[in-house]
């Protein structure tokens, strides 16, 4: 079975930086490194990955809640968002499917880790 | 009431050795943060002297100055009059309450107090301590630590001043103090206004109240005189009904009677104001209140029959304080708090009501405007939260991608202990953003959530290092919060990398508890301990330096116990800070 891939959302290129590289040490294909959430959509389009990976608080009109929910709802492809916003309120607002899978900034690699597999384990 | 000896201005304890400027402390009044309006109590004020101009006015001032001490907090509130005698002018003090009271027939020299002081600038003054310049306060076995003072000119009177006093060293007028007194200040005036035509129009009857033998002057008359068709006969009946008159229109609230059908008998200017118009009396069109439109806070109709008049008349019981919303014709709304109350005659028969509309529209909005402002402000720390929690993740990704360039594991491990420190910091802002309360910060949900952190960094799954915690819930203020934070993360990080060695199963337990003006952080754990002989105050480890630095920062003392392991024991002053 080949590596799933994944695309990233990330505005800050130095946590993109790492994301992409904690990302391939854990076997996963990064296809590409994206920072806004039209870049997301039009990426997304185009490549097909198995997950994004996606910033909550990107720059522009759209955010990362209103990109992932795009994303899902014309590409049915699994969003994890990664958000440095610690209330629950925020998460509450995504419109991606339930559970909705985050990984809180400051994060470790154990905590990426589970949350990703867990996210490619469920039923699309 | 104990009679004690009058403060006089004759008797000079010591000489003065204080300046008028040295006590003299009103600029500071802007400086200080103000004090949080109560305005539910200082809402009720103005229908609590309503009604004591109603009943009593003789004793309005008395009533004012009651109010004064307890909206106000003061330890003594109280009017002086003007008065001259062969001596010169002097300022008596014809109204007191709270500590001073037994002092009521004291005085001050016009020129030599902080009422005349107060009367020469003509605008509230505040004074520190006025017995170090007015040295004759000193006969007063209470000291006076503050003084405020608010000018009250009445037309055709003497002037006045309305002042109130702390007594406590801890307690400090503000803006807010400023803003009730001269509210109240403007009360004494309308009041001594009333009672001053009052008193000219009524000496040529012969039937006015004088201060030795009030005549009450009673709602009852009013209503009576008012329900009934006929004119009332005799001059006490008539005069009542006039004088009730004349104080519902000198009341600064809107004001109206209705009788027991709900007809509006009478109706102040201040109500035609408020309404924005002038209902008809006794007429059936407009029962129980002359507004055009009535609604609840919650913005639901209420129908006139169903507002805190018409209850008050059909359930026979009083409203008081209650909000209600008014719609003028031309759409405006007006926020109110209606003070409506039965009214019966001696047998105990309705004659009808009476409602005080205390118009609290300003009010609302300003409580408004202060509500999105703090909604704001909240807002904005925790997009700061947010922020710098982002920026230090930037940190810890930054030192992440330079360890990628490092060959010597020692030196990659050193980046990773940086990069966990810097998280620590992190999850402090994580908390806060969460609580939004600097002062305020939870540390035992944040060593939860940084313990966790921690393990999943440096424990491998399956390992068979455990964690128990006894936390006691201990509220730190962000400056104590984060370096407290990092002494845990390098202790902990200390004994997850360096106390089991080889897959040594084992325990560590975290301790903290706060006690008198004192917090210990324990951490214990039943590794191999350090070597025999290991200083800790004098090692090479930068994570313990840190343990050492930033306990010597919150200024507490820290131990380590060997046996079975070894613990660390942090002792920070706590409450103190």
């Amino acid at each position: 079975m080949p590596p799933a891939q994944i695309l990233i959302v990330e505005d800050e290129r130095i946590i993109a930086a790492e994301l992409t590289r904690r990302i391939t040490r854990l076997g996963y294909v990064v296809v590409a490194t994206v920072g806004s959430g039209a870049e997301a959509i039009e990426r997304a389009r185009v490549s097909c990955p198995d997950l994004v990976l996606m910033d909550v608080g990107l720059p522009g009109e759209m955010d990362g809640l209103e990109a992932g929910a795009r994303i899902w709802e014309e590409f049915k492809i699994p969003i994890v968002y990664v958000t440095a916003y610690a209330h629950e309120q925020t998460m509450a607002q995504a419109r991606t499917p339930q559970p909705v899978l985050a990984v809180r900034k400051p994060f470790d690699v154990s905590q990426l880790r589970h949350t990703l597999e867990q996210a490619l384990a469920a039923p699309r | 009431m104990a009679e004690v000896s009058p403060i006089s201005p004759l008797i000079h304890p010591k000489g003065s050795a204080a300046m008028l400027e040295d006590i003299l402390i009103t600029s500071e009044l802007t400086c200080r943060r103000p004090s949080a309006p109560n305005y539910a109590s200082e809402n009720c004020a103005p229908a609590a002297l309503a009604r004591e101009m109603a009943v009593n006015p003789c004793n309005l001032l008395q009533a004012l100055v009651d109010k004064a001490v307890d909206l106000c907090r003061a330890g003594t509130a109280g009017i002086s009059v003007l008065k001259t005698d062969p001596d010169g002018e002097y300022l008596a003090w014809e109204a007191l309450s709270g500590v001073y009271a037994p002092y009521i027939r004291s005085r001050t020299p016009r020129h030599f107090s902080p009422c005349g002081t107060t009367l020469d600038r003509n605008a509230p003054q505040l004074f520190s301590h006025p017995a170090r310049y007015f040295t004759y306060f000193a006969q007063a076995e209470v000291p006076i630590v503050e003084g405020l003072v608010i000018p009250v000119y009445v037309s055709g009177r003497p002037p006045r001043t309305m002042w109130i006093m702390a007594h406590d060293e801890t307690r400090h007028f503000d803006v807010e103090d400023v803003c009730l007194m001269t509210s109240l200040a403007a009360f004494a005036s309308a009041g001594l206004q009333v009672v001053s035509v009052m008193e000219a129009e009524t000496q040529a009857n012969q039937v006015w109240c004088t201060r030795e033998a009030p005549r009450q002057v009673s709602v009852y008359e009013h209503m009576a005189a008012a329900g009934s068709q006929e004119r009332p006969a005799g001059a006490a009946r008539r005069t009542g009904e006039w004088q009730f008159q004349r104080l519902l229109e000198k009341l600064p609230a809107a004001a109206y009677t209705c009788d027991p059908d709900g007809l509006i008998t009478y109706f102040n200017p201040q109500a035609v104001k408020f309404w924005g118009r002038a209902p008809k009396l006794h007429d059936p069109v407009d029962r129980f209140c002359g507004s055009f439109k009535l609604f609840a806070t919650d913005g639901a109709s209420i129908a006139h029959d169903a507002c805190w008049m018409a209850l008050a008349l059909k359930m026979n019981q009083e409203y008081n304080g209650h909000e209600i919303i008014i719609e003028r014709s031309d759409g405006q709304r007006l926020t109110a708090l209606a003070y409506a109350n039965p009214v019966h005659d001696e047998a105990g028969t309705l004659l009808g009501a009476v409602n005080v509309l205390v118009d609290i529209t300003e009010r609302k909005q300003a409580e408004e405007q202060l509500q999105a402002s703090l909604h704001e402000k909240e807002v904005l720390l925790k997009e700061i939260h947010y922020r710098v929690k982002n920026n230090l993740q930037v940190i810890a990704s930054l030192l992440y991608l330079q360890s990628d360039y490092l060959k010597d594991p020692e030196d990659v491990a050193l980046y990773e202990d940086t990069q966990n420190a810097v998280k620590s910091m992190a999850l402090v802002h994580e908390s806060l953003s969460r609580t939004g309360d600097l002062a305020h910060f939870n540390f035992a949900h944040y060593i939860e959530s940084s313990t966790t952190h921690l393990f999943q960094s440096h424990v491998a799954e399956g390992s068979r290092i455990s964690l128990d915690m006894e936390l006691d819930k201990i509220a730190f203020d962000v400056d104590t919060a984060v370096p407290c934070g990092l002494i845990l993360n390098e202790i902990l990080t200390n004994a997850l990398k360096y106390v089991f060695p080889d897959d040594r199963s084992g325990n560590i337990h975290l301790t903290l508890r706060a006690a008198a003006e004192q917090v210990t952080l324990s951490v214990r754990d039943t590794g191999i301990g350090f070597p025999a002989g290991f200083d800790f105050h004098n090692t090479e480890s930068l994570g313990l330096q840190l343990v050492g630095m930033m306990t010597e920062q919150l200024g507490g003392t820290l131990t380590l116990t060997r046996g079975g392991g070894t613990t660390f024991t942090v002792r920070i002053p706590y409450g103190t800070r």
